[in-house]
């Protein structure tokens, strides 16, 4: 798993997440994307290249969210694969982690 | 066993009670997958329950020091994949778990619990029994 944080105009981070979103892909970046997370309040997490999700990978984007809610900002989630979309809907993260498969609609929508 | 009518014969594999082990079965789950050239869905469907089932054993089953080892079996037939974990942890059935009402807002959401439901819905069958001193978690999957 890697992860790759981008400072876009307008205060938006975006975090690049690539590989699989396992136990282990979990743990190598559970601190960064915690970290990254606790101080930010426009979090944007692209998912088109995570091709696996388990629910430790759900843990560290919830734990994620919830530490950008804490700031009083938001996190969506952006271009879910198919797959990785269905086990994320299934927990119903995307009631807690918004999702889109648009750039600009997920940009909008963490600068509210 | 034939890769072109989907059939593949039976395989198992003796994990470690670590965590890291999780990575090794996927690897051997995924070529598992490729010669009985199941779909991307299956496939993902099986990693994921395969991924929840051990990683529960690994973290919360507690096992005789001399029999930690837990065994994956992977069996595909025409139109369903079968798989079977079995170790000697403490008694721990999931199918009876019950999954936490939805949180009503992210504030109020855990964590956490997030695996078995996934199971439940990703594979068409789980069923449990305990035989002996022994934990067998069977999980099927419907490839149509």
């Amino acid at each position: 798993m890697e992860m790759v944080v981008e400072e876009l105009e307008g205060g938006v981070t975006r975090v690049v997440l690539a590989g699989r979103l396992d136990v282990a892909g979990a743990a190598v970046i559970d601190l960064r994307f915690n970290t990254v997370s606790g101080s930010r309040r426009a979090v944007v997490v692209d998912l088109s290249s995570v091709s696996f999700i388990a629910s430790m990978g759900i843990r560290t984007l919830v734990s994620g969210a919830k530490a950008v809610r804490t700031r009083g900002g938001r996190m969506v989630l952006l271009f879910p694969e198919a797959n990785v979309e269905k086990a994320l809907r299934t927990a119903s993260i995307d009631m807690l982690i918004p999702i889109y498969h648009d750039r600009d609609a997920a940009l909008a929508a963490v600068l509210v | 066993m034939s890769a072109e009518d989907g059939r593949a014969g039976a395989r198992s594999l003796v994990l470690g009670r670590d965590l890291a082990e999780v990575g090794r079965m996927a690897a051997w789950a995924d070529g598992f997958a490729r010669r009985a050239n199941l779909s991307d869905s299956v496939t993902f469907g099986l990693q994921l329950c395969l991924e929840e089932a051990v990683s529960n054993v690994i973290r919360h089953g507690i096992a005789p020091a001399e029999r930690p080892e837990i065994l994956v079996m992977l069996d595909a037939a025409r139109d369903q994949v079968t798989a079977q974990i079995e170790d000697e942890g403490q008694p721990f059935d999931p199918c009876q778990f019950q999954a936490r009402q939805r949180a009503p807002s992210l504030e109020e959401a855990e964590s956490s619990g997030f695996g078995i439901p996934l199971m439940h819905r990703f594979a068409t069958a789980m069923s449990y029994e305990r035989s002996g001193s022994r934990n067998r978690l069977i999980l099927k999957f419907d490839r149509r």
